[in-house]
């Protein structure tokens, strides 16, 4: 039986955008017939057995799907971290798909196509793994990962997102690779330059309340002197 | 000129990589310099976790004061940072990338359009022009080296400047502190 793995590289864990996401993927390969496992990176990191363990499962896979957040331009330390890891072993990977799926906040997945794609196929190639497609997912924040929720719960904000998971799931599941794609989180009439400038304004106001709420002023500058 | 030098090498026994960065600190002295080497492997620094925190309960600073408060304040306190890593897999060290995660305190949450692209408004008034110092492997070739180029390119744009310096610990360490000097 084809067994898939979901790394999730969320520095945030369990409440993240990348395990939303990574989930609604692995629910639909579990549905038609994978063996599918989660591992979550911040807690494979804690200690070397923690560690063996998650290079042991990617050993085991067939197909190594890698969830995380964009953390300037490119991949956040823990992920770097597992791909040393990974690198390290130097065992021979390949036979196994490799799927970056890989979410920022800014609206534009191009945040995410500049480099970051870039490397991680670098690393695909450089262990031996087999590139079967990635994906861009602008606006991630707007999946709300990060209070817990499913795409399934967040209605119609998820739809477009999940309509491409989806078409990657029939992908892998049929043995096939997908082309790399990119989609946005965000309705496409807010994609717009005169919407994108009222959106920033909006979240200028959202930054600065919960500055607020918490006693801060958002502006503050602490190592000026 | 004021430099900092961010010294990503997790291995105190790659001893080639350390005297070279020993020998620019010094050549850049002489060229009347005030250079300070931060060697991030000796620092309690532990990974961002997104929490937003540091825009949200303590602007500007990191809900957990450990020394990457310590790089944050040199940070913005000076003219040139030179972001110094033996290369790994291809990628500058998860050292190094652990340390830049925490950076993201001194960017303000709002958001600033550039060409229509969505970026971080300033906190402060003035943030350091970048270098990256790389000690190149014999098994990665010009596509990686020009990866990491971007990489850092897309990184300085991020933090308001710009990647102005590149070099391998391959050239000669005078060459080096002279092109830094020039900036
Ligand atoms: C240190 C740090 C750096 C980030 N850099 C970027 C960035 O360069 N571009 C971007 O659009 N989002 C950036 N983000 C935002 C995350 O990519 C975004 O919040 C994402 O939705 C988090 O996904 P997760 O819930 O799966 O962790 C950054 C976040 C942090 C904490």
């Amino acid at each position: 039986m084809t067994h898939a793995l979901l790394l999730v590289g969320s520095p945030r864990g369990k409440k993240s955008t990348s395990t939303s996401v990574g989930s609604y993927l692995l629910n639909i390969l579990d549905k038609k017939g994978l063996e599918t496992d989660t591992l979550w990176i911040t807690r494979q990191l804690a200690d070397d057995e923690k560690l063996s363990q998650m290079l042991n499962a990617v050993d085991h896979a067939d197909i190594i799907i890698l969830t995380a957040p964009l953390y300037d331009d490119c991949q956040p330390y823990i992920v770097i971290r597992t791909m040393e890891a990974i690198a390290a072993q130097r065992k021979n990977l390949g036979y196994k798909r490799f799927i970056p799926i890989i979410n920022c906040a800014f609206q534009e997945p191009e945040h995410i196509t500049a480099v970051a794609i870039s490397i991680y196929h670098k690393f695909a190639t450089t262990v031996g793994f087999k590139w079967a497609g990635s994906l861009a997912i602008g606006g991630g924040e707007m999946l709300q990962g990060k209070s817990g929720k499913t795409l399934d719960e967040i209605g119609k904000m998820a739809r477009k997102v999940k309509k491409v998971l989806e078409r990657i799931a029939d992908a892998l599941a049929a043995d096939n690779s997908f082309p790399d794609e990119s989609v946005r989180a965000v309705p496409d009439f807010l994609y717009k330059p005169f919407m994108k400038k009222v959106l920033a304004w909006m979240n200028k106001y959202d930054w600065k309340s919960r500055a607020k709420k918490n006693g801060g002023v958002v502006d503050a500058r602490p190592y000026s002197q | 000129m004021k430099i900092l030098i961010l010294n990503g090498n997790p291995d105190p026994n790659n001893t080639l990589f350390e005297e070279y960065l020993a020998d620019l600190t010094e050549e850049m002295h002489a060229l009347d310099n005030e250079v300070r080497q931060i060697k991030l492997r000796d620092l309690n620094i532990r990974y961002c976790t997104g929490c937003w925190g540091c825009w949200v309960k303590t602007p500007g600073k990191c809900v957990f004061p450990d020394d990457s408060q310590e790089v944050c304040r040199e940070y913005v306190h000076t003219d040139f940072v030179l972001m110094a890593s033996p290369v790994k897999m291809g990628f500058t060290t998860a050292l190094l990338k652990k340390t830049q995660d925490r950076l993201i305190r001194i960017l303000h949450p709002y958001v600033d359009l550039v060409e229509n692209e969505c970026h971080h408004h300033r906190r402060y008034d003035e943030y350091p022009k970048n270098g990256l110092l790389l000690e190149r492997p014999q098994n990665i070739d010009d596509e990686d080296i020009q990866i990491m180029k971007d990489m850092y390119s897309r990184f300085s744009l991020n933090f308001k400047t710009e990647l102005t310096f590149f070099g391998l610990t391959a050239q000669d360490v005078k060459e080096v502190a002279r092109a830094i000097d020039n900036i």
